[in-house]
């Protein structure tokens, strides 16, 4: 029996470049501003919050809002269900680049 | 997945999340600046109280006043530059924090309470950075790994 690619088993929610690029800052992060997000990822406002959306309904992403002074603030942060899910797709990707490179 | 993912753009994939965490690095470096400041002012707040004679009220509410008014500054200019928390953070700088405040405690109340003068209150001002001063280089040295 064949064994199964590697890249079947990579999460789709999460393998789109932007909600991977949120979910990598996010994973580096105990909690981040909606803002400092779309500045790392260098993503409009609408696209963020797609994308943000996509992976609340996953249950990836927790979104708090509040205030800070006058200002509305939004802050992200990666559920645990989104932590553990990260970790494993990096993982699998981190094979695919071993793997692949090693055998060309 | 509908196509093979090369090693490339797996390897590429993956080049993101290393940006991204030296973006949040970079970014926490707020912390540490305000750690510094805090640990400057407590400590030079700590020593000049040593300086002060304990029987007179006046110059120690004054030096007091200047040193909450210091403190306000780079507190008042960390809350709203924050704008992410690396991950480890919370418990390192609580400890930080609060390694401080009761080092900061024993020497602001040990010392005007039984008027212990230089020999307490000037290494207790040493001892004072000290937490706060720890807590910076961590916070600098795992942003230097980002």
């Amino acid at each position: 029996m064949v064994d199964q690619h590697p890249r079947h088993r990579l999460d789709p929610v999460i393998h789109q470049p932007l909600r991977f690029s949120v979910m990598a800052v996010l994973a580096e992060s105990e909690e981040a501003e909606f803002g400092f997000v779309r500045d790392t990822v260098q993503a409009t406002d609408s696209a963020l919050s797609k994308a943000v959306s996509t992976l609340e309904e996953a249950g990836y992403v927790d979104v708090r809002k509040g205030f800070v002074g006058k200002y509305p603030r939004t802050r992200l942060r990666l559920s645990r269900k989104g932590r553990s899910a990260f970790d494993e797709h990096v993982a699998i990707l981190q094979s695919i680049a071993g793997t692949t490179s090693r055998h060309g | 997945m509908d196509h093979d993912l090369s090693a490339a753009e797996a390897a590429e994939t993956l080049s993101m999340r290393h940006n991204a965490r030296a973006s949040v690095a970079a970014a926490s470096a707020h912390y540490a600046i305000w750690s510094v400041g805090m640990a400057t002012a407590s400590s030079l707040y700590v020593f000049a109280l040593g300086l002060l004679p304990a029987d007179r009220v006046q110059p120690i509410v004054a030096t007091t006043v200047a040193f909450v008014a210091w403190v306000a500054l780079p507190t008042v200019w960390l809350i709203p530059t924050v704008k992410v928390s690396p991950l480890g953070f919370s418990k390192q700088f609580g400890l930080a924090t609060g390694a401080w405040g009761a080092v900061f405690g024993i020497a602001v109340a040990f010392g005007l309470a039984f008027e212990l003068g230089p020999w307490f209150l000037w290494p207790m001002a040493a001892a004072v950075a000290v937490p706060l001063l720890v807590g910076a280089h961590l916070q600098l040295r795992d942003a230097d790994r980002g």
